[in-house]
């Protein structure tokens, strides 16, 4: 990867555990005649995107620093940036994209921001 | 630009309940790789939803607000709305308001509002947040405060005089907000 790839600030916490959750996405494709024991089948996607569902409790600063990484950094979204994922159990740095994102009403001080990514490597 | 504003005997929103929306690319989505994300529009809309507990005289004023002055939500006003940690001025327009609700003697309305432009923070203050987060930004701006004291007022005056210089601004405070008024008071009397 090059230096100038976007990274997510290490200054923004990472996702809360509960409600976290992780899905391979592998999307098969398997023949309906079952011509011998074992029917032909392979994984539609040439490389498999996976998603995760998570969410965030940010302060008012770090709401802030969300708002302005958010239209200045990854342009409403466009763009993949690298970011801790945990997938399977470990937290590995991997490239990701926000493909949904929602915020919450502000809550006991903080701001909800419940999103939805595709992580690729 | 609007130099139409929000009434100030609306106040402001309550805090549960408040949010505001971010704007987002489109995704064009593959089968067999990651997707991609486009924005096709220079401007998006975002939309604030906040909650208002009003009295009777502050919802007659609302309705007049919304009927005369914005033009049953046509015309667009300024509005100071809070962006993360910042209060900063909006220029919005009122694009819904749901049903007024009793709320014991008050009542509960609640308003979408568009805005065009979100008013986020500056490059630099970002980056002095990407350096320092939330916690230790908080810490320095407590201890400026601290230092701004220190050097306003304990130096130049010392404990026992700023002490001195407190205890008479609260006796001018209590002279002119409360028994100034009960004197001229009695005076008519």
């Amino acid at each position: 990867m090059t230096e100038a790839v976007i990274v997510w600030p290490d200054v923004l916490p990472v996702w809360k555990m509960q409600g976290y959750s992780h899905n391979p996405n592998l999307q098969r494709v398997t023949v309906d005649e079952k011509l011998g024991f074992s029917p032909g089948a392979r994984i539609r996607q040439k490389v498999p995107v996976q998603i995760i569902k998570a969410s965030l409790e940010l302060d008012d600063l770090q709401k802030s620093l969300f708002d302005w990484w958010w239209l200045r950094k990854v342009y409403k979204g466009a763009v993949w940036f690298r970011a801790p994922v945990s997938v399977s159990g470990t937290m590995a740095v991997k490239r990701m994209r926000i493909i949904d994102l929602n915020t919450g009403s502000y809550t006991n001080n903080s701001w909800p921001i419940s999103l939805q990514a595709e992580v690729y490597d | 630009m609007t130099d139409l504003r929000w009434p100030e005997a609306l106040g402001q929103p309550k805090k549960n309940g408040y949010s505001y929306s971010l704007p987002m690319a489109r995704n064009v989505s593959k089968i067999n790789g990651p997707s991609g994300g486009i924005n096709p529009q220079h401007k998006t809309i975002e939309t604030f939803t906040v909650e208002y507990l009003w009295n009777d005289d502050q919802l007659t004023r609302f309705q007049q607000f919304r009927e005369e002055e914005s033009a049953y939500g046509e015309s667009w006003f300024n509005q100071s709305l809070k962006i993360g940690f910042d209060f900063s001025d909006h220029q919005v327009r009122l694009l819904s308001v749901e049903e007024y609700q009793t709320d014991s003697v008050y009542w509960r309305v609640k308003v979408e509002l568009e805005c065009f432009r979100l008013n986020i923070i500056d490059d630099a203050t970002a980056e002095f947040l990407l350096q320092y987060g939330s916690q230790e930004t908080l810490a320095i701006l407590a201890a400026a405060d601290r230092y701004h004291e220190t050097m306003n007022w304990l130096v130049p005056f010392g404990a026992t005089e700023l002490d001195r210089i407190l205890s008479q601004s609260h006796e001018y405070y209590q002279t002119i907000n409360y028994t100034l008024p009960e004197h001229e008071h009695w005076s008519k009397q």
